[in-house]
Parts: structure tokens; sequence; C-alpha cells
């Protein structure tokens, strides 16, 4: 699919004499989505800091090759970050506005975006006033509106109840398939990470370190995450990952 | 989504004779429980406000409590009567309010802008720390000769004095305001490709203003604290001024007399903040989900 849109090549990251990962090295080929799964404190937020230039490696390379682009990227944190002060519609315009956007403009946009993201209705809502799903939806919209080409994610439903997590995982699948971008998405989760992603990173503990790199064939056939879980093979790769963790 | 009651609810409209009334039910619910709570309290406040007055009356008038040290009911309201009918009241309280109201628009406004300022360098902030937290702690009594001596003794001199009432604490909310906007906040604007200006005035210049606000009732009764003190100090007119020729006269009756006017001035004031607030912070007073 031509050139990787994100390449790490031996990266180790310490904090003072804390290494949080070693020597860590994958690929991301442009258009795919990447889930990286591990125990706590292995340090995939961490990798998310990397790959998003906020952090710089103390050894080894990394190459982002969508903001060398001066592309733009999204992100979605566990919290939604929404501001109090702000409408949902307000809120979700505020990454155009961020950009330069007029305000008009970029609510009209954010108005018209509404709809496919379940917010319907609740234009002039408050953030206080909405479920922490809602608000999430609302988070995945106001990413979403900038056009990234780069989605990169840090356990965004892990806060959530169960079925909202499963209707989010598979909107965030539709959208991200719409978009054509590319998505690395750090998660708790392992029926998560093995329903929505082409391929699974996953890592051992501290310091962090890639224990295997597994491509996933569900999400690409195209089935919704409801339904992934029960394909054949799901339980099996789900279990093999865990041993793979816990080793 | 309702909106919390937060007023009485409005009685029913009056059926036409013909029609037979339907029968009262008791409210069982929580809004009805408020309702007749604070009735209640209501009812008692009276009952001990007209107990109070009528035995402090009865006192001063079996001569048990002296009417010129204490001063009396009836004295009071003679004074105030007297007040209104010369027009001495209107001009007093209207003298007071227009100092207090400006000196607390203005020193809101003074101490907001440097307050975000601040936000932007932290050198002068930390160049300004020692001298704020300096005037913070200096009573506004101390520095208003000081003031009168500079700017004279009109009006203007009484509004500087309740801005600088004001100034510091509203300098104070409004740079906690904007320093304590949320990291990952600032950091997701800027990820989305917001430079610096835009992350103030998207994000850090609103986060001060809601904190402001926050703070504008405790600003109100700064103001108007100020403005009296000033008038205290040098003044031809105003409430203050009146409290002060009373007191010095021994005429405790108009004392407290102009004091009541005070007291009703700052419920005035505080009233309209709060409409004020139900506005801009109109989020906070809104049903919270779940």
């Amino acid at each position: 699919m031509g050139e990787p849109a994100v390449v790490l090549d031996g990266v180790t990251v310490s904090f003072g004499d804390y290494t949080a990962v070693e020597d860590i090295s994958f690929t991301v080929a442009e258009g795919t989505f990447l889930s990286i799964v591990g125990p706590s404190g292995c340090g995939k937020s961490t990798l998310l800091n990397i790959i998003s230039g906020l952090s710089t490696p103390a050894s080894g390379t990394v190459r982002n090759r969508v903001s060398d682009g001066g592309r733009r990227t999204g992100y979605m944190l566990q919290r939604d970050l929404m501001l109090d002060w702000r409408t949902v519609v307000q809120n979700v315009a505020l990454g155009l506005e961020a950009q330069g956007t007029p305000r008009k403009a970029a609510r009209a946009k954010a108005a018209q975006a509404l709809p496919a993201y379940g917010l319907a209705g609740f234009e002039s809502f408050y953030p206080c006033q909405l479920s922490g799903g809602m608000r999430q939806r609302a988070a995945f919209a106001r990413t979403m509106s900038t056009d990234p080409a780069l989605l990169l994610l840090d356990e965004p439903f892990s806060a959530l109840d169960y079925q909202t997590k499963l209707k989010l995982e598979a909107e965030l699948l539709a959208m991200f398939r719409r978009s054509g971008g590319t998505a690395i998405m750090v998660t708790h989760d392992i029926d998560e990470a093995v329903a929505v992603s082409d391929a699974v990173l996953v890592m051992t503990g501290r310091p962090g370190r890639v224990a295997a790199l597994h491509e996933v064939p569900f999400a690409a056939e195209g089935l919704a995450p409801v339904e992934v879980r029960e394909a054949a093979g799901f339980g099996h790769e789900v279990r093999r990952i865990w041993q793979e963790i816990e080793a | 989504m309702t909106t919390e009651p937060d007023q009485l609810p409005l009685p029913a409209a009056q059926e036409p004779p013909a029609l037979a009334k339907p029968p009262k039910t008791r409210r069982r619910d929580a809004a009805g429980r408020r309702h007749r709570s604070l009735a209640l309290a209501i009812t008692l406040d009276v009952v001990l406000l007209v107990v109070l007055l009528g035995s402090w009356q009865f006192a001063v008038d079996s001569g048990s409590v002296s009417g010129l040290l204490y001063g009396s009911p009836g004295q009071i309201w003679h004074t105030i009567v007297g007040g209104v009918e010369s027009g001495t009241m209107f001009s007093d309280a209207g003298a007071t309010a227009l100092e207090a109201l400006l000196g607390f628009v203005i020193g809101n406004l003074i101490g907001a802008t440097i307050g975000v300022a601040l936000w932007y360098s932290r050198l002068v902030e930390q160049m300004l720390r020692p001298a704020i937290a300096f005037l913070g702690a200096t009573p506004v009594a101390a520095l208003a000769p000081m003031i009168i001596v500079w700017v004279g003794t009109g009006m203007i001199s009484k509004i500087v004095v309740s801005a600088a009432s004001v100034v510091v604490t509203a300098l104070v909310l409004a740079f906690q305001g904007a320093r304590g906007t949320d990291p990952l906040q600032i950091r997701l604007l800027r990820s989305m490709g917001a430079p610096t200006r835009r992350v103030f005035r998207l994000l850090v210049l609103p986060s001060s203003l809601v904190n402001i606000c926050g703070g504008l009732r405790l600003t109100a009764g700064l103001a108007l604290v100020g403005a009296i003190i000033g008038e205290f100090i040098s003044s031809s007119s105003g409430l203050g001024h009146a409290i002060l020729i009373a007191g010095s006269l021994y005429d405790i009756s108009t004392v407290l007399a102009n004091l009541l006017v005070v007291g009703l001035l700052a419920l005035v004031l505080l009233g309209a903040i709060g409409r004020v607030e139900r506005v801009i912070l109109r989020w906070r007073f809104l049903a919270l989900s779940e």
C-alpha cells in the first residue's frame, strides 16, 4: 500500500533512571488500524507520545510520515476534554475553530456532522447534561472534524459501559474506513483490539518490549465488532494474545 | 431534562366563582416540601423580627434601654421616612450605589485583564507575584487616605477606592482561572493546530471568565465596602458619609437606618449578579445527567 505511515526503529524511552520502553521496532502501514495491548505500565501511552512527537526517544528513530507530510493527527483520550461552557455543537466545532475556521462556518459544519455520530437533537446540550458515552461521541466528532490522516487513540472507550463501548467501536471502525486514514489505538481490552484492528502489537511489561505483532483478519472482513466476537477463531486469537502478555 | 426549580411555583390562577374549585391537594414531592419549609422559615423570620423589634421598642419606651445609645425601631422608621421625604436617602443611596457599581466594574475589568495577561508570561507573573501579594494583604482602609490625597475628594476617589478593593481579588481569580486550565485541553487544542493566541482565545480566556464570574458576588461585596470606606475618609454625600456624620453626633438611629439601606443595596446588587450568573454560567444551573 505504499510507504508506511509510521515507523519505529529501536526506540528506547527513559524518564531519568526509569526505562519506560526498550528497543521497540514496528511499522504501521498507511490505511491500517493498529492496536497496542499490554499490561499496565508497559509504556503503551508512551509510545503514542513518541509517535505524536510529544516525547523524544533516548535512542532509536521514529518516523511519522503523516505529520512530516503536514497532515493532521487526531487524538482521542479516555477523557473527552469537553469544554464545560460550550454546547455540544460548539465543542465539536472546536477542532475547526482551532484551525482558524471562523466561528459561524465551524459551527455550521459541526451541526451537519452531529447526526452521523448519533448526536442529532443534542446540539444545544452542555457536556454536564450528557452521559459518558455521548460525551465520547462528541469528542469523536470533534476529532474527525479536522479530517485527520492519523488517529491516535488512548483507551478511548475504557471508561464506558460494555454496550456503549461496542456501539462506539462499530462507529469508530465505520468512520475510520470511510476516512481512509491510519489509526493507532492503545487499549487494555484484548477483545476490543482483536475485533476492531487490522493488526495487534503485543507488549510485555516493564520495561515495555514488543512480544509479538499479529495481523488480525476480522475487522477487514467487514464484520461489526459485536458479530466479530462470535466469529470462528476470535476466542483463539484473544487467548493467544492473552498468553503472550502473561508470559 | 428539567431545570431545577429555583423559585417558588407561581400560585394557581383564581377560578371564576361559577365553577367549582378543585380540591386542594397537598404536594408530596420534593418541590412541595421545599415550598413548605421555605414558607415556614419566612413565617418564623417575620415572627422573630416582630418579637425583636417589639421588645426593643418596648425596652426603649420603658426606659430600661437608652434610646440615645442604641436607637429604637420607631426612630429608625422615623429617620427613613424623613430621608425619603426629603430625598436625601435616595441621593445618598444613589451616590454610594454608583460609586460601588463603577468600582465593581472597573476593578473587575482591570483585575481580569492583568490576571489573564499574566498567563502569557511566566516571568512577568513571577516578577509581579510579591507586589500582588502585598497589595492583596493591605487593607483598603489603609490605602484609602492616600488615594483621597492623590485623586481628590470628589466621587472619582470613592470609585478608585472601591475599584482598589476589587482589583486584587479579581486579578487572582482571573489568573487562577487561566492557570487552572486543563493542560490536556491545552495540548488538545495545540494538536488541532491552534497557535498560542488561539489557545488563549478559545480556552484560557473563557476559563478565566468563568472563574471571575464565580467571584462576582465576592467582588460586589468588596466594592460596596470600598465605596463606604472611601466615604468615611472624605465625602460630602453617600450612605457612608451619612453614617459617619450620624455616628459622630451619636445619632444611632440614623446610623442604623443608613446601614439598613446599605444592606438593601447589597441585596439588590447580589440579586442582579445572580441573574448575570444564571446567564453566563448557565450550564451550572442545569440538571446533571444521571
